[in-house]
């Protein structure tokens, strides 16, 4: 044999073999990810007799809280407790409360099943370790006989209790109310079918835009006033402003009303300790009260006899005939005066005359 | 040493006693391929001798290494046919994320050794034949048996080791690119993410899956070995003979693995 014959062989020998390795390898690979079990990874059992198990298979996904954590490891038909005994391989230990739910349901619309794990009421005592291996689980729903049944009810609502006969009134109304529509009848029908609306609808659209206009211009009147905020111009531009001069004004009639408070309370306080007239008025002591009352009851006694014509002031406001007698007794009186004033001057010069002797 | 008789079919006037006659050769011609194959199989623990060593690797070089353009071509478009197919009619369903599960699970069960040992047949099983029927009518082969050098030893016992070795890693590779292809199309054209075709594919898979299918490869590589080498050593009537050799060789492989993979995945599965 040739030593290039001999070459030729060891490198087909050599790529045959690497080839093999590496498929082998890909093979044990695939191997270990298909049976989804990590060799190095702790694995929890635990087992559950169900009554009916509807067509789960070994390998098929157990969830928790939607979360796939293991797989069906084994089934087989329990005679004793005349159900089907299923072991799960977790990858993970889970703690199940005494009204934890172990349920078989559809994987998916095309078929399979699942195992789904509820865990239970945490505030529950854990169930015991031992029950781990002799779990309950509960019947698979029977999909088909609950919509069996519910088509059912819903014929016989549909049918019986009269449902289809409103449906179908319902519907013989609906068409009426859309020919009209179509026709044009009715507010619906001529806001679809005329263009009075649509004009009206037009011009309401106008006035909003001068609405907007509005809106617009007062917004640039609130922009202009917020200007002149910010530059501090008219009294409430120079209050927000951090011009000083307003502020000291405002501080110092701030003074003056304090001041002017200190006053009133103190007027207050005379007020409240009686002193002075008005304080006298106020004050508990009840002897100003009783003077003041005193002096009302007695002018309106006055007043009273004034008014009954007691007296002779009485008399002399509502009598007529003292009236006419005092107008008398008053013209009289002039004329005795005027006698006296035309006299005045004899008399004057007579006294002058004859006291002189 | 092979027997070359063959069962001579006698003039008959009945119908039927020709139809028997035809039965009876039919069975010698399987009866003499079934028993070369056992031969070779019996001689296989002779594969780690110095002389056959080398053509048992050779041979294997030929079946796997040659092998693997046309097979990487084939499995890369198979999945993506696959997958886009399956993908569709899924999509109506909103289930497009299950394609994964579908081409994985199609390709390990079934379509994975129906192509390779499909591949195979047509290219190193017709090989295999054209090769052994040019020997046969250049009486090559009876000068190795002159020469007390069994030809099914020297011949056919490498060839179905290669056959039988390298089927399965084939199987594998093609299973391999064909869900590579898939995922390709998944994500491509179906939107459905690497991760959650990767998720589907191996969830739904189980090892019963991979590993029956890779044994039928393996029955798959024992039928082109025992149809190809019997084509070869029995090939008789020249270039032309050979031509006849090799067009049978891939039409009754064909037809063997097709009824061969129908019986045993309903062993598998039924």
């Amino acid at each position: 044999m040739s030593s290039k014959k001999r070459r030729n062989d060891v490198t087909t020998e050599i790529v045959v073999g690497a080839f093999m390795f590496t498929i082998l390898m890909v093979l044990l690979t695939l191997t270990v990810v298909i049976s989804q079990n990590k060799i190095w990874q702790q694995a929890y059992f635990m087992e559950a007799v169900f009554p009916d198990i509807g067509g789960l298979k070994e390998g098929e996904t157990v969830f928790f809280r939607g979360v796939r954590i293991g797989n069906v490891n084994e089934i087989r038909v329990d005679d004793e407790s005349l159900g089907v005994r299923v072991k799960l391989r977790l990858t993970r230990p889970v703690t199940l409360y005494p009204d934890y739910r172990l349920t078989v349901e559809p994987a998916s619309m095309l078929g399979g099943m699942r195992l789904d794990i509820a865990e239970g009421s945490p505030q529950l005592p854990p169930i015991a370790d031992e029950d781990y291996m002799n779990l309950e689980g509960e019947p698979v729903a029977d999909l088909l006989g609950e919509a069996t049944e519910t088509i059912q009810l819903i014929r016989k609502g549909l049918v019986e209790d009269g449902t289809l006969d409103n449906i179908k009134a319902l519907t013989a109304n609906l068409r009426s109310i859309s020919d009209d529509i179509q026709q044009g009848r009715g507010t619906i029908g001529k806001l679809i079918q005329e263009d009075t609306l649509h004009s009206e609808a037009v011009t309401l659209v106008q006035e909003l835009q001068q609405s907007a206009d509005d809106f617009r211009k007062v917004a640039e009147n609130v922009r202009t006033i917020s200007d002149r905020l910010v530059q501090g111009h008219g009294t409430l531009g120079k209050l927000l402003s951090e011009d000083p001069e307003l502020y000291n004004d405002l501080t110092k009639t701030m003074e003056e009303i304090r001041a002017a408070s200190a006053d009133a309370r103190k007027v207050m306080a005379r007020l409240e300790a009686g002193e002075g007239s008005l304080g006298r008025l106020l004050s508990p002591d009840d002897q100003v009260y009783e003077d003041l009352q005193a002096t009302v009851a007695s002018l309106r006694k006055f007043s009273t006899d004034l008014e009954a014509q007691q007296g002779t002031i009485g008399k002399l406001i509502t009598d007529d005939e003292i009236y006419g007698k005092v107008n008398d007794l008053l013209d009289e009186a002039r004329a005795t005066l005027d006698d006296f004033r035309e006299t005045s001057p004899i008399t004057t010069f007579s006294s002058i005359f004859f006291g002189a002797f | 040493m092979l027997n070359h008789d063959q069962y001579q079919c006698p003039e008959c006037e009945s119908m039927f006693a020709a139809w028997g006659h035809q039965v009876l050769a039919f069975s010698q011609r399987v009866g003499q391929a079934v028993l070369l194959n056992t031969r070779a199989l019996m001689m296989m623990p002779l594969m780690f001798g110095k002389r056959i060593r080398g053509e048992v690797a050779h041979q294997m070089f030929l079946t796997g290494i040659k092998s693997l353009p046309v097979l990487t071509v084939v499995a890369l478009f198979t999945g993506m046919i696959f997958a886009l197919q399956t993908g569709l009619v899924l999509e109506d369903y909103g289930q497009e994320a299950e394609v994964g599960g579908g081409v994985t699970i199609v390709m390990l069960r079934e379509m994975g050794p129906f192509m390779t040992a499909l591949i195979i047949a047509a290219s190193v099983g017709s090989s295999i034949a054209a090769q052994l029927g040019t020997m046969t009518v250049s009486e090559e082969i009876s000068a190795l048996e002159i020469m007390s050098i069994n030809p099914v030893r020297f011949l056919v016992m490498p060839r179905l080791v290669a056959l039988l070795t390298m089927m399965p890693l084939l199987t594998l590779y093609t299973n391999v690119l064909a869900v590579a292809g898939g995922a390709i199309i998944a994500r491509s054209q179906l939107g459905v993410e690497l991760q959650a075709y990767l998720d589907t594919a191996v969830g739904i898979a189980r090892n019963k899956d991979l590993y029956s299918g890779l044994l039928k490869a393996t029955c798959f590589g024992y039928i082109i070995n025992m149809v190809a080498c019997y084509q070869g050593l029995y090939t008789k009537g020249g270039a032309v003979g050979v031509g006849v050799a090799t067009r049978s060789t891939v039409v009754i492989s064909f037809l063997v693995i097709l009824i061969t993979g129908f019986i045993l995945t309903k062993v598998f599965y039924g």
